[in-house]
């Protein structure tokens, strides 16, 4: 497939013989084939270390494929200009820097960077992406928090909230529900499955939660040092393989897996 | 929890007052007082009483006045600016190294030159020293910011710089004439009244371009806040703001520092004052305001090296660390209630 123009394809990311690892090391991982549908929530489960922020970054076009080609919705990556990433692949990160002194509504306006003027002026139509993104992801009273006043928990919601304001049909969340309580993760990953259907968005999910990606999620891709990257329905993929098999030999493993 | 904001136009005029009051008793007080009516007749060109306090006015305290305003504003401005580059609250011109690096030019050229601070060709090459030596600290910076990607390590490298400057500026003053160490630690004091009435259009010109550098990045600033990887998925270019946002901040910095001397403070507390004044982070607020502020808090400390000192001027750099210092120390007891620090 050549540069097609943007077409509504199904698959929202497409990888294609993509190697994944820092351009002069060694690649973490080869030969990937990978698809994430659109309207499904997508978990991306591995241990630590296994090259998962890796893939995301690549996905993300934060860094660049040591390998092979990422195709976001039919366009190859390298194609976008930082601005249609922007408008394109929305991201929520673990990442904290000096927010903390933003409301929420000043935070979730940031979503609106890629549409507003040079001032960052907002038009009519970026303050209703603002409100739809509060509404949906149900943070609207709280609308003028300061983010340092709010839970690990309350703040993911934020940044989610950020990443639909940007209006992407693409979500990649690096481990959204790390440091969040049971009922915080269960409810993430609701609002996902939620916003998935809702915007017929494609959401991609890290998480070390094995539990929570087996029972909320679609799809799974599993990066398992003994087999690659294993891709498809949860429940085909669990059928076809058996998990202690994908996650690696010891049961240590798989039992940290339970835990965490 | 909803959070009470002053309005924002409201601190706006405010600032705008107190500057303008500041300005005012900035021009009348000094050795000589001199009526604010005969202030306001020898800058429109009107009547004066006296003809010496026509010259004090024209010569002396206008352009002081003027250089504390347009040195406030720009110090303060490019602290805020590091602030958030580093997403690092206590960030600040003289942390990148610049500051030093200025010294290091004046005292070349001081020490090299020895001592002929007071003429008008000294006074030139002082200047010429500090922004040489300011931009080489600059242009290293920049050079090893494509290297060194992550904003920590990048201050840490902007702090050795620092101290290699001053290490050279110490073995300069070693080996230098007493003389021309005595008239180096004097501009190393700081002082607004370094600025001839000739030279001040320069002045006046390079930091209000300066200024208005800063100005056209409020936007990319704010994204800036949610860190390094959020502000590129947002669409930012960000080498090119980093660099971008770190000659700008060069700029302020060297022009002030040349003229001025190396005034501490100013950058270091008005962002935080600002930020505790209007209780927020957007630049597009907090950018002017931290001006503005930066503005006034340079003519108070204008004004009170002139009151203080009773009859004497106190070098500059006495009085801004009374009026700084507080301040951080303020903000660093009070970081848990304080939002934009957590």
């Amino acid at each position: 497939m050549g540069k097609s123009e943007k077409t509504t394809c199904r698959d929202a990311v497409e990888c294609r013989d993509l190697s994944i690892g820092h351009r002069d090391g060694k690649p973490l991982f080869r030969h990937l084939d990978l698809t994430l549908p659109e309207g499904k929530v997508t978990s991306l489960l591995g241990v630590n270390g296994s090259g998962k922020s890796t893939l995301i970054k690549t996905i993300c076009g934060f860094i660049p494929p040591a390998g092979g080609e990422i195709f976001i919705a039919g366009r190859p990556l390298h194609a976008y200009s930082r601005e249609e990433m922007a408008r394109t692949v929305g991201v929520v990160l673990t990442e904290r820097s000096a927010e903390g002194g933003l409301t929420v509504y000043e935070t979730v306006s940031l979503g609106r960077y890629p549409y507003t003027d040079f001032f960052g002026r907002m038009k009519p139509e970026d303050v209703d992406a603002v409100e739809r993104a509060l509404e949906e992801t149900g943070i609207t009273d709280k609308r003028d928090c300061y983010l340092s006043r709010m839970s690990d928990g309350e703040r993911q919601k934020v940044m989610i909230a950020k990443a639909l304001a940007q209006d992407c049909p693409i979500v990649v969340l690096d481990e959204p529900t790390a440091f969040l309580d049971v009922t915080a993760r269960i409810k993430t990953m609701e609002l996902l499955r939620r916003i998935s259907r809702d915007g017929e968005r494609a959401i991609l999910v890290s998480t070390h939660d094995l539990d929570l990606a087996l029972r909320m999620s679609d799809n799974l891709w599993i990066m398992s040092p003994k087999m690659g990257v294993i891709q498809g329905p949860v429940a085909e993929v669990v059928e076809r393989n058996g998990l202690e098999y994908i996650l690696g030999d010891d049961n240590a493993k798989y039992s940290d897996y339970l835990k965490i | 929890m909803r959070h009470h904001r002053i309005s924002i136009p409201l601190v706006y005029a405010v600032l705008i007052c107190v500057i303008t009051a500041l300005a005012a008793v900035c021009m009348t007080t000094g050795a000589v007082d001199i009526p604010l009516s005969q202030v306001w007749a020898a800058l429109t060109g009107g009547e004066v009483e006296n003809r010496v306090w026509s010259v004090i006015v024209t010569q002396s305290r206008m352009p002081q006045t003027v250089t504390a305003l347009m040195a406030g504003a720009a110090l303060a401005c490019g602290g805020l600016m590091l602030q958030t580059l580093f997403a690092n609250p206590l960030a600040d011109p003289s942390i990148l190294g610049v500051s030093s690096g200025a010294g290091l030019g004046v005292a070349a050229v001081t020490l090299a030159s020895g001592g002929a601070v007071g003429s008008l060709a000294g006074t030139l090459s002082t200047v010429a020293g500090a922004m040489a030596g300011a931009t080489a600290v600059l242009a290293l910076i920049i050079a090893l910011s494509t290297v060194v990607r992550s904003n920590v390590m990048l201050l840490v490298v902007g702090l050795m710089i620092g101290y290699m400057a001053s290490s050279a500026v110490s073995l300069l003053s070693f080996m230098g004439a007493a003389e021309s160490v005595k008239s180096f630690s004097v501009w190393g004091m700081g002082d607004f009244g370094g600025v001839s009435p000739a030279r001040l259009p320069y002045f006046v010109a390079i930091t209000a371009a300066g200024l208005v550098w800063a100005l056209l990045m409020m936007k990319p600033m704010n994204a800036m806040l949610l860190g390094e990887s959020y502000c590129r998925n947002l669409g930012v270019g960000i080498k090119k703001l980093r660099i971008s946002v770190l000659l700008s901040t060069g700029l302020l910095t060297a022009v002030v520092t040349a003229f001025c001397g190396p005034v501490s403070f100013i950058g270091l507390a008005v962002p935080h004052m600002a930020r505790l004044l209007t209780a927020t982070s957007d630049h597009r607020v907090l950018m002017p305001v931290t001006m503005l502020l930066g503005a006034a808090v340079a003519l108070l400390c204008n004004l009170l090296t002139m009151v203080l000192g009773a009859g004497n001027l106190l070098p500059l750099n006495v009085v801004t660390p009374l009026l700084g210092a507080p301040v951080i120390i303020y903000v660093i007891v009070n970081k848990r209630k304080i939002a934009y620090f957590n």
